[in-house]
């Protein structure tokens, strides 16, 4: 596994340039079912830059984003943390992805990326999702009142209507709900993870019915679709508490995987 | 419609919040940390490295890559124009630009500043950087390299677009139907 820093850049390079196949899918199909001009302009526009991008092999989007990796199972991430790195610093340069990140206090550049080891697992497995700062300024965590399920749509359906077009829409919609807050947090990423597609939950098919009848639509210039698909993960939470933990992925829905099995090495969306 | 840059006040007048936009010309980038620059050097009395009268301020901080010793545009689609809704007058007034283009609604207070001063506001579709960069002719320029991507690029463009009209010269705005 001395070369897995390689794989790992290469699954930078996968998840930079082309999306996978279930968001391709939803933005057809939302081009497909609109009926708003600006909405089909849009949508037009997204398509062709996705067949640009996979046709010269670069990024869908000049925010190459902020990386974050889960690696299961947990006693292997100390070990593989610097092929991490090294296949960040090599996508750096061959995909290439720029240079995103600041520190907070001094605003000098400051390379970074976020790394979660994860329970569970034999063999190594990375995910890896890709978010870029538009979306990102729309995350939101509420401390809601337990016992009022009522209030995880009110208030998802509120920050999207606050955020409009500005998170980049149609958008993803991953909710983490209970748990802690930190693990609220972490459980609407890994919601963003999951494949889109139908409502596999009441709560996903109100929320996405809701939300496509607001009107914001791509880009936020009006239509139909605003959101491609809600995911939702839970976990137990604290009898006084109710985390929810929204995080909004923009229509760029960037994600890749790697997987190892009987030591052979797969990459894929 | 087709427009060239420098903008003349007679092409401004035309256009109308919701039409279509394609420009040639020149882009001048500039985001957070530009709009800082811009304005600190202006406000010190400085002068700017080029004139950007007449202008289009692109929001954007495009990923670039050297080949051969020149700057390539990879990607250069727009970032969300309404980060900086409290500097878009000053910017405007102070460097004579004339266009903003970037990506989603604006504040109510900024367009309509926006339009006292004759100027417009167009958006490009967001996320959209390759599609964006394949309008680009080539770099004419760059300045502050020592803000990467958030340097001032002087991008030449042929019809890029389309932008739609967001807020217009006289004080129209854009606003999403529903079907």
């Amino acid at each position: 596994m001395e070369d897995l820093y390689q794989h790992i850049a290469e699954m930078i390079r996968l998840a930079e340039t082309r999306l996978p196949p279930d968001v391709v899918r939803a933005l057809k199909q939302a081009r497909k079912a609109e009926r708003n001009r600006m909405a089909k302009i849009q949508l037009d526009c997204m398509l062709k830059n996705l067949s640009l991008a996979a046709e010269r092999g670069v990024p869908i989007c000049q925010d190459t984003g902020i990386l974050t990796f889960f690696v299961r199972p947990a006693h292997l991430a100390d070990k593989i943390a610097p092929q991490i790195e090294r296949g960040v610093e090599l996508a750096s340069k061959q995909v290439p992805l720029r240079p995103n990140t600041l520190d907070p206090l001094t605003g000098k550049e400051r390379p970074w990326f976020s790394l979660h080891p994860e329970i569970g697992g034999k063999e190594l497995e990375i995910d890896l999702l890709i978010k870029g700062g538009g979306s990102e300024n729309w995350s939101r965590l509420f401390l809601l009142k337990p016992g009022n399920g009522e209030q995880v749509v009110e208030k998802v359906i509120s920050t999207l209507k606050e955020a409009g077009g500005r998170p980049c829409p149609p958008v993803v919609v991953g909710l983490g709900i209970g748990g802690t807050t930190e693990y609220a947090c972490l459980l609407s990423r890994k919601a963003l993870l999951r494949p889109l597609g139908p409502p596999l939950l009441d709560l996903e098919r109100e929320i996405m019915e809701k939300a496509n009848k607001l009107g914001i639509g791509p880009m936020g210039l009006g239509g139909k679709t605003t959101v491609l698909s809600v995911r939702v993960l839970t976990a137990p939470c604290h009898r006084a508490t109710l985390p929810l933990a929204i995080s909004l992925q923009c229509w760029v829905a960037r994600r890749a995987f790697l997987r190892v099995r009987d030591g052979r090495i797969r990459v894929f969306q | 419609m087709r427009i060239r840059t420098p903008v003349r006040d007679e092409v401004l007048e035309k256009l109308q919040a919701g039409s279509l936009v394609y420009l040639t010309g020149l882009l001048f980038t500039a985001r957070d940390r530009t709009y800082q620059r811009i304005l600190d050097t202006l406000r010190r009395r400085g002068r700017l490295p080029e004139n950007l009268k007449g202008h289009a301020i692109y929001h954007c901080g495009p990923l670039v890559r050297k080949v051969a010793g020149r700057y390539e545009v990879v990607s250069c689609g727009p970032t969300t124009s309404s980060r900086l809704d409290h500097l878009h007058a000053e910017l405007l007034r102070r460097t004579g630009a004339r266009l903003l283009i970037g990506k989603g609604e604006i504040g109510s207070e900024a367009a309509r500043e926006i339009s006292s001063l004759g100027s417009a506001y167009l958006c490009f579709t967001g996320g959209a950087g390759v599609l964006a960069a394949s309008f680009v002719k080539g770099v004419k320029g760059v300045y502050w390299e020592e803000l990467g991507p958030e340097a001032m690029w002087i991008l030449e463009v042929e019809n890029f677009g389309p932008l739609v009209v967001m807020v217009d010269s006289k004080g129209r705005v854009f606003r999403a139907k529903n079907i």
